[in-house]
C-alpha cells in the first residue's frame, strides 16, 4: 500500500465503481459527482445534486 | 533515513510574529513547554509548508476567518522556510501567504529551491511529491498525529472516530462521497412538483382552449339570435360602423358645446376596436357630462331670470302700495311724536311728585315707629310707678313713712337705754350682795342666804329684763329694715319717673326731628298725618298711571306709523337692489319696467335652449351603437384568443412532453443515485477491510512495543457494515475481548491511537522520514510514558522524530536518544511569538 494523491484516489475509485454499476446513465452520474468531489468537498457533491434537481424541476425550461 | 527537516524559519504564522529559525537534527527533536507556548503551532507551520493546508482546521468558524497568518503581524504576511535533507542533497521549500480577509481556505504559492534550481507551485509541489515519495494531499495523514486525531479516534461518537481513522488510513474522499449520497435530497417533492405541473399544463391549456371553442360558438350563436348578421361579425364591419360613430359624435360635439377631441376610426384588428371602443366610451361620457353641466348652468340661469322677474314684481308691488298711504303716515307720526313728548313730561312731573310723597311717608312712617317704641317704654314705665304707688304710695307717703318709722325708732332705743341701765344696776347689786355676803336682809331683816337671794335676782333678770331687752332689739330691727324697705322704694320710684322724663324728650325730640324732615308742622295726629299722606300718594300715582297708560298707547301707535314707514323705505331700497341685480345680469340700463320685458325674454331663450340639452335621443342612440361595437369586438377577441390558444395547443403539447421527459430523468437520476450508493457501499467497506487487515500485523507490533494493558495484548479494527462504514477498535486478550472505548483508559487508548498512526506512517511515509507528534503522552502515567517514549527511541534509526510536549518527564525519559537528539523550551509567549531555548 503506498499513497495517492487526490486525483489519482478519485481516477481509482471510478475505475472501480463504475465496473460495479449497470448503465451508462449511472456512470455518468458517478463521473459528475465525483468531479465534484475532486473541485471541493462533501458539499460540494451535495451541491452538485440539488443543482441537478434544480435544473430538471426549474420553471422557465 | 531518506528526507528530513535540518532547518524551520517561520514568520508570521500562527503563534509566530517576529522571524524564528530552528536548526533540527535528524534523530530526536523535542519541543517542551506549557500550553499555548506555540510548540503546536511550530507543528502546524512545517505541516503548511509541505501541504498548502491545516488539516484541522475546518469548520465554519474558519471559514469566516484567516486562521492562518499571524493575528499581529503588521504587514498581515506569513511565510515558512524548510531545509530538507534529501539523498541528492539540500533542498528548500518556503510558503507564502497574504492574510485573507475572510477564510482559512485558498491556496498559498509553493517556492522550491534546490542549488541554483528554482521552481514555483505547480511545479514546486511536483517536485516536492516525488521528492518525499508522497502526493502533497497525503503528507498530513501519514507524517502528522495532531491532537485534534487523537481525540477524535479516542471519541465516544463512531461517526466520529471512524470518519478520523478514515482520513488516517487514506479513505476520506470514499466517506465523504458516501456521507454526501446519505444527506437527503427532497427528489419525492420535486417529482410532485413536476407532475402538478404536467397535470395544470394538461388542464390549463389543452382542456381551456376546447372550452373556448365551444364558449365562441356560444356567443356567435347568440349574437346571430339578437340580430346580427354573419357579415356584422367581421372587422371591416366593425371599423365601419366606428367611423359612423364618429361622425355622428363629431354633430354631438358642437352641440353639447364639448371642447375634447373624438377618437379617431379604429384600424382593422381587434385591439385596436377594443381600444376605439373604451375612448369613445370614455368620449361619450365626458360628452354627456358636458351636456348635463351646461343644462344644469342653464337651469340655474333660467332659475335666477325668473327669480328676478318675480322679485321684481314683488317689490314695485310693494312699493306702490306702501307709496299711497305714506303721506298720511309721516303727518300723524309729527303729531303722536309731540304728544308723546308732553306726555313724557307729565309722567316725569308726576313722577317726580310720587317720589317726594313716598319720601314723606317713609318718613312719617318712621317717626311713628319711633314714637311708639317711646310710648311702650313710656307705658311700662307708668305701670311701674303706678304698682310701687298703689303698694306702698306716692313719693310723699314715702317720706311720711319713713318719718314715722324713724321717730317709733328713737322711742325703742330710749327704752332699750332705760333697760340697759336697770340692768347695770341689777348687776351692781349682785356684785355687791356677793361682796358684803349679807346673812340678814336690811329690809325685813330676815336672816337670808345671799347665794340664794343673788340667784333669785339672776333668774328675775334673766326672766323679765332680758326678755324685754331682746323684744326690744327685734322691734329696732324690724323698724330699721322697714326704714330701708321704705328707701329702697322711695329711690325706684324716683328712678322710674326720671325715665319717664326722658322717654318724653325722646318724643319730643323725634317729632321734631320728622318735621325738620317732612318740612311741615306735625300739629296733627300722626297717624292721621301719614293716612292722609297715603292718600294724597294713591290718587297721585292714579293720575301718574293714567298717563302712563295714555303714553304707552301713544308710543304704540307711533311705533307702528314708523315701522310702516320703514316698511316702505326697505320696500324702496329692495326695489333698488333689485334693479341694480337685474341691471348687472342683463348688462342693461334699463328701468324696472324695460327690466321687466327683457327677463321675460331671457326666460324664453334659457327655456328653449333647456329643450335642446334635455333631448339625449342622438347621444343614446350613438351610446347603443358603442354597446353593439363593443358587444362584437368582445366576439371578435374571443375569437382571436381561441385562435392563439389553438396555435398554443401544439407548445403546450411539446412542454408537457418537455416536463414528463425530466420527470423521467428526476427519477433515473434518483434510481442512478441509488446504484451508486449500493456499490459504493460495498466496495467501502471491501476497501476498509483490506486496509485495516494490511495494517494489522504492523498495529499490533507497535501496540506490543507500547504495552498499555496488562491483559489485552492484541488489538484488532473492525469494519461494521454500515454506510458508510463504522471502524470500532476491539482489545483481544486470551479468551475475553473488548471494545477499547468501553474498558481503556484515556492513556491505553492514546497508545492504540497512536500504534495505528505509527502503523500507518510505516506503510505510506515514502521517502519522508519526518515524524510529528503532537503530545502524545497526554493523560498517560509514568509506565505508559516509559513505554511511548522506548518506542519512539526505538523509530529514531530511520525517523526524524519532531515531538511536542508540555511533559517535563518526556525530557527525562528520552534521555537515552541517539547522539544528536535537541530539546527546545518554548517559553513566554508574547505577540511577537514565543522564546524558544
Amino acid at each position: 500500500m503506498g499513497a495517492s494523491s487526490l486525483p489519482d484516489k478519485l481516477d481509482k475509485l471510478y475505475d472501480d465503481l463504475s465496473g460495479l454499476l449497470p448503465n451508462k446513465q449511472d456512470k455518468d452520474l458517478l463521473k459528475t459527482l465525483l468531479s465534484a468531489l475532486r473541485e471541493g468537498d462533501k458539499d460540494s457533491v451535495v451541491e452538485k445534486m440539488d443543482e441537478i434537481i434544480e435544473d430538471l424541476v426549474e420553471e422557465d425550461q | 533515513m531518506i528526507v528530513w527537516v535540518s532547518k524551520v524559519r517561520i514568520k508570521g504564522i500562527r503563534g509566530f510574529n517576529d522571524e524564528t529559525s530552528l536548526e533540527l537534527g535528524p534523530t530526536l527533536n523535542l519541543l517542551v513547554g506549557k500550553n499555548g507556548a506555540g510548540k503546536t503551532s511550530f507543528l502546524q507551520a512545517i505541516e503548511w509548508c509541505l501541504t498548502g493546508k491545516m488539516k484541522y482546521m475546518e469548520g465554519d468558524e474558519f471559514s469566516r476567518e484567516d486562521a492562518i497568518v499571524n493575528l499581529f503581524n503588521p504587514a498581515g504576511t506569513g511565510r515558512v522556510t524548510l531545509t530538507l535533507q534529501t539523498p541528492k542533497g539540500e533542498l528548500e521549500v518556503s510558503r507564502t501567504r497574504k492574510r485573507g480577509k475572510s477564510t482559512t481556505r485558498g491556496s498559498s504559492p509553493l517556492l522550491l529551491k534546490a542549488g541554483s534550481k528554482v521552481l514555483e507551485d505547480e511545479e514546486a509541489e511536483a517536485q516536492l511529491e516525488k521528492t518525499l515519495g508522497l502526493p502533497i494531499d497525503e503528507i498530513s495523514n501519514s507524517i502528522y498525529l495532531h491532537q485534534a486525531a487523537l481525540r477524535a479516534i479516542l471519541s465516544d461518537d463512531p461517526k466520529e472516530r471512524s470518519r478520523s481513522i478514515d482520513k488516517m488510513l487514506g479513505m476520506e474522499e470514499i466517506r465523504s462521497l458516501a456521507e454526501a449520497l446519505s444527506t437527503k435530497r427532497n427528489i419525492t417533492k420535486a417529482t410532485k412538483d413536476l407532475q402538478a405541473r404536467i397535470e395544470t399544463l394538461k388542464r390549463d391549456k389543452v382542456q381551456f382552449a376546447i372550452m373556448t371553442k365551444e364558449n365562441v360558438e356560444r356567443a356567435r350563436k347568440a349574437l346571430i339570435t339578437k340580430g346580427y348578421s354573419e357579415d356584422d361579425l367581421d372587422l371591416v364591419r366593425q371599423v365601419s360602423l366606428a367611423s359612423t360613430i364618429v361622425e355622428r359624435s363629431e354633430s354631438l360635439k358642437r352641440k353639447f358645446g364639448f371642447t375634447g377631441t373624438i377618437p379617431e376610426p379604429p384600424r382593422a384588428d381587434v385591439v385596436s376596436v377594443s381600444r376605439f371602443v373604451e375612448d369613445m366610451d370614455e368620449t361619450l361620457g365626458s360628452i354627456d357630462r358636458r351636456r348635463t353641466d351646461s343644462l344644469q348652468s342653464i337651469y340655474k340661469s333660467k332659475v335666477k331670470f325668473e327669480g328676478l322677474r318675480d322679485r321684481l314684481n314683488q317689490d314695485s308691488e310693494e312699493v306702490r302700495k306702501l307709496s299711497e298711504s305714506s303721506a298720511t303716515n309721516i303727518e300723524m307720526a309729527e303729531k303722536l311724536t309731540a304728544e308723546e313728548r308732553s306726555l313724557g313730561d307729565s309722567v316725569a312731573e308726576k313722577t317726580r311728585v310720587v317720589s317726594e310723597l313716598n319720601s314723606a311717608v317713609s318718613a312719617l312712617i318712621r317717626a311713628q315707629d319711633r314714637v311708639a317704641s317711646i310710648r311702650s317704654s313710656e307705658s311700662k314705665l307708668e305701670a311701674s310707678i303706678s304698682r310701687i304707688e298703689q303698694a306702698v304710695g306716692t313719693e310723699e307717703a314715702h317720706d311720711q313713712m319713713i318719718a314715722k318709722q324713724k321717730e317709733d325708732l328713737a322711742s325703742l332705743e330710749g327704752k332699750l337705754e332705760s333697760l340697759g341701765s336697770l340692768e347695770k344696776l341689777l348687776d351692781s347689786a349682785i356684785d355687791y350682795l356677793v361682796e358684803s355676803r349679807v346673812t340678814k336682809c336690811p329690809v325685813c331683816e330676815q336672816i337670808i342666804s345671799s347665794d340664794t337671794v343673788v340667784g333669785r335676782i339672776r333668774s328675775n333678770m334673766s326672766t323679765h329684763l332680758r326678755g324685754e331687752i331682746e323684744s326690744l332689739k327685734n322691734n329696732k330691727k324690724a323698724a330699721l329694715s322697714q326704714i330701708h324697705t321704705l328707701e329702697t322704694s322711695l329711690k325706684e320710684l324716683k328712678g322710674l319717673h326720671g325715665q319717664l322724663q326722658e322717654e318724653k324728650s325722646r318724643e319730643t325730640q323725634a317729632l321734631g326731628n320728622a318735621e325738620k324732615e317732612i318740612g311741615i308742622k306735625l300739629e296733627k295726629d300722626l297717624d292721621l298725618l301719614v293716612q292722609s299722606k297715603k292718600e294724597v300718594l294713591q290718587s297721585v300715582e292714579h293720575e301718574a298711571d293714567q298717563i302712563r297708560e295714555k303714553l304707552n298707547q301713544t308710543s304704540s301707535q307711533l311705533r307702528e306709523l314708523r315701522s310702516e314707514l320703514d316698511r316702505f323705505s326697505g320696500a324702496k331700497n329692495r326695489l333698488q337692489a333689485t334693479v341694480t341685480m337685474a341691471q348687472k345680469e342683463l348688462e342693461s340700463k334699463s328701468d324696472e319696467k324695460m327690466l321687466l320685458d327683457e327677463l321675460k325674454e331671457k326666460t324664453a331663450e334659457t327655456e328653449q335652449r333647456e329643450n335642446e340639452l334635455e333631448e339625449t335621443t342622438e347621444l343614446d342612440t350613438l351610446k347603443g351603437n358603442l354597446d353593439n361595437l363593443g358587444e362584437l369586438n368582445q366576439f371578435s377577441k374571443s375569437e382571436v384568443e381561441l385562435d392563439r390558444l389553438e396555435k398554443e395547443v401544439p407548445n403546450a403539447t411539446v412542454l408537457i412532453d418537455n416536463l414528463e421527459t425530466r420527470l423521467t430523468s428526476l427519477k433515473d437520476f434518483e434510481a442512478s443515485l441509488a446504484s451508486i450508493k449500493e456499490v459504493l457501499g460495498d466496495y467501502e467497506h471491501k476497501r476498509a477491510s483490506g486496509v485495516v487487515e494490511s495494517l494489522e500485523s504492523s498495529f499490533n507490533q507497535y501496540f506490543k512495543s507500547l504495552d498499555p494493558h496488562e491483559h489485552f495484548k492484541r488489538v484488532q479494527v473492525e469494519v461494521e457494515e454500515s454506510q458508510p462504514p463504522l471502524y470500532s477498535i476491539r482489545a483481544i486478550g486470551k479468551e475475553q475481548s473488548t471494545y477499547i472505548t468501553t474498558r481503556f483508559s484515556s492513556a491505553q487508548m492514546n497508545a492504540a491511537a497512536l500504534a495505528l498512526f505509527l502503523a500507518k506512517n510505516e506503510k505510506v511515509a515514502g521517502e519522508a522520514s519526518t515524524i510529528l507528534l503532537d503530545d502524545p503522552t497526554q493523560s498517560m502515567d509514568e509506565a505508559h510514558k516509559t513505554a511511548v517514549c522506548k518506542s519512539v527511541t526505538g523509530l529514531l534509526k530511520e525517523r526524524q522524530v519532531i515531538l511536542a510536549t508540555q511533559d517535563e518527564d518526556v525530557k527525562r525519559l528520552t534521555q537515552d536518544a541517539p547522539k544528536g537528539a535537541r530539546i527546545y523550551e518554548f517559553s513566554d509567549w508574547t505577540v511577537k511569538g514565543p522564546t524558544i531555548s
